[in-house]
């Protein structure tokens, strides 16, 4: 059994603890084996928005503790909780118009972050930048497939699309990131032309 | 330049991912929050459906229920009629579906 496999049957008796008990303690413990990667998710999606992350966090886990009877365990806890970290973003985000926000702050420091980060990539900014270039299914299919590691079926149930679109997101997420890693700036005039 | 290989592309996309937040009284502010979980959950529903039947019930001696069931009894069928019946349907399956959904 590998780790990943026992942290999900542990996670499954602490649910059922919490469900047929009403065990709030075992809850509590559900909260503080998995709020890290949950806030980070939420951090990663709004863009470092810290405050507004761990608003949706805490939504989050009301909405697990309210709803975590209808956890079947068809899936791993974590990617349940991360179906529902999303749908709170998602939520939110139509509710503020966050990508046109997010689209005029980028207006402004597109190319020169690119280039910047480009030129000292200790800073970590490049991937950053050239991510945010992505579209919003491509970003959040690299970030439940790559970064936070989850199968691609296990992504497609977090993001509520066919299997199918997830890996065609992720394939082309990567390739526009090939791009836009090797050549920032052009790759930047070029989609500003386009625009 | 030589093009960035996946498994490179799939170091650096995790390298630049910050990974789990420190806890840091998140975990005490929501267990602050949580709501306090139903001893009975049948409660609400239950309390719902038998709402529900008891505005039923009531309704079945008034003169315009009277005079619908009346009517239906004679053959007469009306739209009037049928209309109060789906509005009076439709508020109680409302009542139930939200309660429901609070569970």
């Amino acid at each position: 059994m590998d780790d990943r496999d026992a942290q999900a049957r542990i996670d499954a008796v602490l649910v059922e603890r919490a469900v047929r008990d009403s065990d709030a303690r075992a809850f509590e413990i559900l909260v503080r084996r998995h709020q890290g990667m949950v806030r980070a998710q939420l951090r990663r999606l709004l863009g470092d928005n810290g405050a507004m992350a761990d608003d949706l966090a805490q939504e989050t886990f009301v909405l697990a503790w309210r709803k975590l009877g209808q956890f079947r365990g068809e899936s791993r806890f974590t990617t349940w909780l991360y179906r529902i970290a999303h749908s709170c973003f998602q939520q939110y985000w139509r509710s503020r118009g966050w990508r046109v926000q997010q689209e005029s702050e980028l207006e402004g420091d597109g190319a020169e972050a690119l280039g910047l980060a480009l030129a000292d990539p200790g800073l970590g900014l490049d991937i950053d930048a050239a991510l945010r270039r992505l579209s919003d299914n491509q970003q959040a299919a690299l970030l439940y497939c790559v970064q936070l590691e989850l199968s691609h079926e296990e992504a497609a149930l977090v993001l509520d699309m066919p299997l199918g679109s997830v890996k065609t997101h992720v394939a082309r997420g990567k390739a526009r990131l090939r791009q836009l890693l090797q050549d920032p700036v052009t790759q930047h005039e070029r989609s500003n032309r386009n625009d | 330049m030589t093009e960035l290989s996946d498994p490179s592309l799939d170091n650096l996309l995790r390298r630049s991912f910050a990974g789990a937040v420190a806890d840091e009284g998140f975990t005490e502010r929501v267990m602050h929050v949580l709501p306090a979980r139903r001893q009975r959950p049948w409660l609400l529903p239950g309390a719902a459906l038998a709402g529900g039947l008891l505005a039923w019930l009531a309704l079945l001696p008034a003169p315009p229920w009277r005079q619908i069931v009346q009517e239906w009894l004679a053959g007469g069928f009306d739209m009037a009629s049928v209309g109060v019946c789906v509005l009076l349907l439709g508020v109680s399956l409302l009542g139930c579906g939200w309660a429901l959904a609070e569970e």
